[in-house]
């Protein structure tokens, strides 16, 4: 039987965006559609799971399994996804509020476990869907709402927290590249264990400190550095680098057990189980 | 017949083997075929700290622990400095001879002191000090004119085939039951007759909601350790393996929950499990949940706060936080079992429930139900047949395009599911408001629709749950009406007022949500005279009846101080009601 090629087409829905013109979601949302065609994943066999935020509201616009969360969730709700149904590609799709925010402890403990899910974060520096107020990643001395006179804290590193904390796959994309970004996303989705993109963004609406040409100064291709990505120093000392520029491509990549792995319960998706019979008459023995 | 019971209570520091050897009385007796409850009260210390266990024994059914206390062995003097107003008039009191005294002007008048070198038979039969509890409780079974082969049944059955460890603490219980049967002067008032031994069961509230759960296909349990709920983790994660489930000790409250409703929302049948401070940060997700239609059974098992509260104690202040619990409103599906095989029956109900109605549902309990061990004549282990709701297949999909996961047009507010992974039902599950597609909608008319839709579920689930049975004397003086584990004090309660000549009966609510509205009416109209009995400041319960059918009731006992209802309360209460 031959089969039509899936396109982007395939993993639209027929409601129109929300977001402000010129929003690097615009340039993150055909990058994942983009890798999720030429991976020839349908969309009933995706998961995405999102939070709250503009790039959430991206779940009104995919053709998938979407499930709109609630504020910096999308990570435990994915894990629940996956230990049921391991046949799924399982995607989290969160904001830098979100995932760095209210979502921080579940981003560490998520990296740990290794499970096979794929993380991306649309990193803006912002809180915009609540109109502009300073984010965990937004640089010290940026005005926002929350912080007119600036910044005070130290922003949070994400890649060196992913690295050091047991993500198998860390990597780093920017919304006006998608073909980077699309063969990241490809490259997290086949990747076996907890896969993660930080993926810096433009919000043409509230920041207008890191826009187009700042990046432009500022962004270097680790490909270009060759840089090793299974050298775990190298892909810190790239994660904490000093001179104020921001790499692009992959930290770090390695192979190591997944949650799934570890596990003899899981070799079998759990909703494939049969739960109709299930007797327990043997197991009360102990309680006589 | 009248009632004949004893309460045998152990006390001594944390450390000391104070459950375990209560343990070993409790399954003693079971094999002697009485009816067991367990209560242990123990503070919120790891280490240190005063523990007791009390174990109320009798050979008819026990539905909670009795007091005065019968015989109080007292292996440090805090036991006794403690615990000496409790005693019953003709108590026994045995006693370790290096460590307690008992003065004579603190006992009641018929009492009866046995002082026992235990630390001098513990020396001479090869043992350490710590298991001078082992000699208390030979004596203890030799108080009770009991042979001693039951015991050393149990020793072997608890220290498995440990057989250097079997073979010294029969020693020792032995040294202990050998030293009362030769100093004894006069008959112990406590003598506990064999009966049959039908293979009763002890168990736990959380260890019969672990095994509802396991018999009902839970496949995934998400839980952060919170007492008392804790041991359903336990007991869940130590049986993950045999029952190929996945028990997930997750970094908080609120990852459990979530990842919960992630795998109901996926296909599987899921659990969660804390007390109130953990329910508090869950209580967002539980909304979710409820917004977006996930079947997830949520368990809380109460302990008393507000915030930290006593962790290690018991009460029932959490029944209206989960009634109003998250913002706004939505149907809230609330069960409290009271007994141990409505804990095993109502989890099973439970995860029905929440697959029928694609809804959480919660499952309320306390720390006295949840760790008491109690007897249990059986479970009911036949299989039964599992409503797992309205799910669409492929093929069903097809036949009913175009696929709406909210539709509205639905019978009983239940529109049919598409788990991921079935071909042409893809969609949005949304936790904004939607159409019925599942687009974020925030149109006045779509909203009220959809609030309607989600309401019809309780409506529905209203008409078709069981109502509560009225138990007791059909024409009585006075009506009981409580939830949740007050049941077995009312219960023994009940025996006490009948025994002094008062007819008495006892409505048990088991769904207070929705609540059995018809049923409480009908009872309510025809009682004449109507007592709730809560464990709370504020008689939440009765509040939630006055609040949904306009009837109050005439009494109100009430008990705050994290301690379980006594039987005996309840009377006085009664004696004193004007």
């Amino acid at each position: 039987m031959a089969t039509t090629p899936l396109t982007q087409r395939d993993y639209t829905t027929k409601y129109t965006p929300s977001w402000c013109p010129g929003c690097g979601n615009f340039g993150i949302m055909p990058a994942t559609k983009g890798a999720f065609a030429e991976l020839g994943i349908p969309p009933h066999q995706i998961a995405m799971i999102f939070g709250i935020g503009c790039s959430s509201n991206g779940s009104n616009f995919y053709n998938v399994y979407a499930f709109h969360g609630i504020h910096g969730r999308s990570l435990p709700v994915a894990s629940g996804v996956k230990l049921a149904n391991s046949e799924l590609t399982v995607v989290a799709d969160s904001g830098d509020g979100d995932a760095y925010g209210e979502g921080i402890s579940h981003f560490v403990h998520t990296a740990r476990t290794n499970i096979d899910i794929t993380y991306l974060v649309h990193d803006n520096h912002l809180y915009s869907l609540t109109t502009g107020q300073t984010s965990p990643t937004s640089e010290e001395g940026m005005k926002t709402k929350s912080a007119p006179f600036g910044n005070i804290d130290h922003p949070f590193n994400p890649i060196a927290t992913a690295i050091l904390n047991g993500a198998t796959f860390v990597a780093q994309g920017f919304s006006s590249d998608i073909p980077q970004l699309k063969e990241l996303i490809k490259q997290a989705i086949k990747h076996r264990g907890f896969s993660f993109i930080n993926i810096m963004q433009l919000c043409p609406t509230f920041n207008k400190l890191n826009e187009f040409p700042w990046y432009k100064e500022r962004v270097i291709k680790l490909e270009d550095e060759k840089h090793n990505t299974s050298d775990y120093q190298a892909a810190l000392m790239q994660a904490v680098r000093t001179d104020g520029k921001i790499p692009l491509g992959v930290f770090y990549q390695i192979e190591k057990p997944t949650y799934h792995d570890r596990l003899e319960q899981l070799k079998t998706p759990l909703v494939k189980h049969r739960i109709d019979r299930i007797d327990i008459t043997r197991s009360l023995e102990i309680y006589r | 017949m009248e009632r004949t019971w004893i309460n045998w209570k152990i006390g001594g520091p944390a450390g000391f083997g104070i459950k375990s050897v209560g343990a070993m009385f409790a399954r003693a007796m079971l094999r002697l075929g009485q009816y067991v409850f367990a209560y242990d009260e123990y503070p919120s210390l790891i280490r240190g700290g005063h523990n007791t266990y009390e174990i109320t024994v009798s050979p008819q059914p026990i539905y909670t622990t009795r007091r005065p206390v019968s015989i109080l062995v007292c292996l440090d003097q805090m036991t006794f400095d403690e615990h000496h107003q409790e005693l019953a008039e003709n108590a026994i009191v045995i006693i370790n001879d290096s460590q307690v005294t008992a003065p004579v002007a603190q006992l009641p008048s018929k009492a009866t002191v046995h002082v026992i070198p235990m630390d001098q038979l513990v020396e001479e039969n090869g043992g350490e000090k710590v298991m001078r509890n082992v000699v208390a409780l030979g004596a203890s079974i030799a108080v009770l004119g009991v042979e001693f082969g039951p015991l050393n049944d149990i020793i072997e059955f608890n220290f498995g085939n440990k057989g250097k460890e079997v073979d010294l603490n029969v020693r020792l219980a032995k040294a202990g039951y050998d030293y009362i049967k030769s100093h004894m002067s006069q008959p112990s008032p406590f003598l506990v007759k064999t009966q049959k031994n039908p293979n009763r069961l002890f168990m736990t509230g959380n260890e019969a909601i672990a095994w509802g759960a396991i018999k009902a296909g839970c496949k995934l349990y998400a839980a952060y350790p919170m007492t008392p709920a804790t041991s359903i983790l336990h007991n869940l994660a130590l049986q993950a393996r045999n029952y190929q489930m996945v028990v997930k000790h997750c970094e908080d409250e609120i990852s459990a929950v979530n990842v919960a409703v992630g795998a109901g929302y996926a296909g599987l049948r899921a659990m969660t499990g804390t007390s109130g401070g953990g329910f508090s940060l869950m209580s967002e997700t539980y909304g979710m949940a409820g917004m977006m239609e996930v079947p997830v059974v949520m368990v809380n098992a109460i302990r008393p706060g507000p915030s930290t509260g006593m962790p290690t104690w018991t009460g029932q202040g959490d029944l209206r936080f989960v009634l109003h619990s998250s913002q706004d409103e939505f149907p809230r599906f609330v069960l409290a079992p009271g007994s141990i095989e409505q804990c095993f029956e109502m989890t099973q109900t439970a995860f029905d429930l929440a697959e029928r109605y694609q809804t959480p549902v919660v499952i309320l309990t306390d720390k006295q139900l949840a760790e008491c061990n109690i007897w249990v004549d059986k479970l009911d282990l036949k299989p039964r047949t599992l409503d797992r709701g309205l799910i669409y297949d492929a093929g069903d999909v097809e036949k009913h395009k175009p696929y709406k996961r909210y539709a509205l047009d639905v019978e009983h507010g239940i529109s049919p599911r598409t788990l991921p992974g079935t071909p042409g039902g893809e969609h949005i599950q949304n936790s904004d408001e939607h159409t019925e597609e599942g687009f974020s909608e925030e149109g006045s008319e779509m909203r009220v629709r959809q609030m309607d839709k989600r309401y019809k579920k309780i409506d529905a689930a209203a008409r078709l749950l069981p109502d509560p049975e009225l138990e007791g004397d059909a024409h009585a003086d006075l009506t009981f009406v409580s939830w949740g584990s007050t049941r077995g004090a009312i219960l023994e309660a009940m025996e006490d007022l009948r025994a002094a000549g008062m007819k008495v009966n006892f409505l048990q609510i088991l769904y207070i949500s929705p609540l059995p509205v018809k049923k409480i009416r009908e009872v309510f109209t025809k009682a004449k005279k109507i007592a709730i009995v809560e464990g709370n400041k504020t008689g939440q319960l009765a509040g939630w009846i006055r609040e949904q059918t306009g009837l109050a009731s005439d009494y109100k006992i009430l008990k705050y101080d994290g301690r379980p209802f006594f039987p005996h309360e309840i009377v006085q209460s009664v004696k004193d009601m004007k």
